[in-house]
């Protein structure tokens, strides 16, 4: 509360007492309250201008590696005697060494360095503004500033290394990479016999074949293998959020999965972009290489589970942005109305891989499975979920029904690495 | 810190004491209790850490002063009393603020700089105060109509002050 206005009250009351009765005395006791005010009121901060300055050791880290946070504050008008600073922080940044406030004083043109070092869990923190209070030495006027100094830090998730993902899609883009692109060519998986033409090297005759035609001459093609359009969802809708007693987060298991699938399909040389589906739509344009690595993790490290009217199911998911024939990678545990659209995107030509951490199992780690109700709940839970991951293999969707207990680089090697089944659009089968 | 605990303690002991010991000397021993509580009162607020419980008792002591003259105590107690209580006021905020930084930078200095200042303040404060109450000069209605009108500028003073802030 103001100092000054509950100093003059007090004094404003005691004086019209004192008048009012015509007594000296009281009159006379009051003046060391008014010396006190005054006091305040002639050594009070008459205007504050400071200048805030913020550096951050590094602007994008993982997940619980200290980060130096400064702020250079300078005085450019007159002293101030006592001067609080304190730095409004980011909900969800923890203090590891240091201060966030400050009591000192500064004289005029003094600069004055406060560090601190902050740790983080996976997110995206702004920092804005700086709350500084000056006062006289005995605080009664105050003048308060909320000062800009921004600065922000991606705290990216941390990257599990996996092998090479097998995927197949129906279309793949010119130069070379690791995808079977369904044409002969140079490679090395075999692929055909045709007759030899002008310019074919002569180690690829197949002389066997050769040898049934007389005059003709065959040699072996070998299947292209090239790059091609992935696009990974990651499904931020709130149900695909579960949370158990000890604090874990079934998202940020997703989270993790979408940014391994993407590093190594974008070290495999292809050309990947990400789509954030839940509150609304965060697209990170298709792109190759490091920059994109970068920019899918800063996307990535922004992703929280939210809720919205219009994209509560997964039909609003915009077909326009994800390239044609291209492959698509789903992270998400899955609800039963999620199935008719993932069946129609099959249709359409996509590709379609469902990484889909298991909400049950998950969950279920954390209870006590001896309780009949518990364990009646979790079959019929399971059940549900085992017939709805089996229409979508029906459909011809490549499934991780993924234990998030094991390792994801294990649970793809063992789920997914048998032959990835030819995608056949709806009007090709026709 | 420590010795801005102990100043608000003292202090606050002091406060009580005086006004306590003004209001038995003079047989009031309502007003002493009420006074001894208000004491307690404030010293519970400061542990619990109750800003309002500081204000609150703060207000309620300096208006003993008037309940004391009313009552006719010794004016050397009040004026004791009144110099404890701001002692007691200024420490409590510069605990609280002391406690809210996190860290104090220059720390002696700054501790320097506001004792010597609060001792300034509560030495002409208790020298202009004692010169006052020496002073002999007939409160006349001419007095109190200056006194009056300083009043109502001051007042307009403090409202225009705090339109600024």
């Amino acid at each position: 509360m103001n100092r000054v206005l509950i100093l003059s009250s007090i004094i404003y009351v005691l004086v019209i007492l004192a008048l009012a009765t015509l007594n000296g005395v009281l009159l006379a006791l009051v003046v060391p309250l008014l010396i006190y005010l005054g006091a305040g009121l002639v050594f009070g901060p008459e205007e504050m201008a400071l200048h805030v300055e913020r550096r951050i050791s590094h602007e994008r880290v993982l997940p619980s590696v200290p980060v130096e946070v400064s702020l250079v504050v300078t005085n450019n008008g007159p002293r101030l005697e006592s001067i609080l600073i304190e730095d409004q922080l980011p909900g969800g940044l923890e203090v590891i060494t240091g201060e966030v406030s400050w009591l000192t004083s500064l004289d005029s043109g003094e600069s004055l360095e406060l560090v601190y070092t902050v740790a983080a869990s996976r997110g995206y923190y702004r920092f804005r503004d700086v709350f500084v209070e000056a006062a006289d030495h005995l605080g009664i006027r105050q003048k308060r500033a909320v000062l800009s100094a921004e600065g922000r830090l991606f705290v990216q998730p941390d990257v599990q290394r996996l092998g090479r993902v097998d995927i197949r899609p129906r279309g793949t883009r010119v130069y070379a990479g690791f995808i079977p692109a369904r044409q002969g060519g140079p490679g090395v998986e075999f692929f055909g016999v045709r007759e030899y033409q002008h310019g074919d090297p002569l180690r690829w005759i197949n002389w066997r074949a050769s040898a049934r035609h007389r005059q003709r001459v065959f040699i072996n093609e070998f299947e292209q293998e090239r790059v091609a359009d992935v696009g990974v969802i990651l499904d931020t809708r709130r149900r695909s959020e579960v949370r158990v007693d000890g604090g874990a987060s079934l998202f940020e298991c997703g989270v993790h999965a979408a940014a391994a699938l993407a590093e190594s399909f974008l070290k495999d040389g292809n050309r990947v972009g990400l789509l954030l589906y839940g509150t609304q739509l965060d697209w990170t344009f298709p792109g190759y290489g490091k920059v994109q690595r970068e920019r899918i993790l800063q996307s990535l490290a922004r992703a929280q589970p939210g809720e919205s009217m219009i994209f509560e199911k997964l039909e609003n998911l915009p077909k326009r942005l994800l390239p044609a024939n291209s492959q698509l990678v789903l992270v998400s545990p899955l609800h039963s109305d999620d199935v008719e659209v993932l069946i129609h995107l099959r249709a359409r030509g996509y590709a379609l891989m469902v990484i889909s951490p298991d909400p049950v199992a998950f969950e279920l780690a954390g209870m006590d499975t001896r309780d009949k109700t518990i364990a009646l709940a979790a079959r019929l839970a399971r059940i549900e979920r085992t017939l709805m991951l089996h229409k979508l293999r029906q459909a011809g969707i490549q499934i991780l029904d993924w234990d998030v207990e094991v390792p994801l680089g294990a649970a793809i090697r063992v789920a997914l690495s048998r032959p990835v089944p030819q995608v056949h659009p709806v009007e090709a089968l026709g | 810190m420590k010795l801005q605990v102990s100043l608000f303690y003292t202090s606050l002991a002091l406060c009580t004491l005086s006004f306590g010991v003004a209001f038995l000397v003079h047989g009031s021993l309502a007003f002493a209790v009420l006074n001894f509580s208000l004491g307690a009162f404030w010293a519970i607020s400061h542990w619990r850490e109750w800003s309002w419980g500081g204000l609150l008792s703060f207000g309620l002591f300096c208006l003993m002063i008037a309940f004391g003259v009313w009552r006719g105590v010794g004016v050397l107690w009040l004026l004791v009393g009144i110099a404890a209580t701001i002692v007691a006021w200024d420490m409590a905020r510069w605990i609280a603020q002391a406690k809210r930084a996190g860290r104090i930078i220059g720390g002696d200095k700054l501790i320097r700089h506001h004792l010597l200042r609060l001792g300034g303040v509560l030495v002409i404060g208790l020298g202009l105060s004692t010169l006052a109450l020496n002073l002999k000069l007939a409160f006349t209605f001419g007095w109190a109509l200056i006194l009056g009108l300083l009043m109502i500028l001051a007042l307009s003073r403090v409202i225009s002050f705090l339109r600024e802030q």
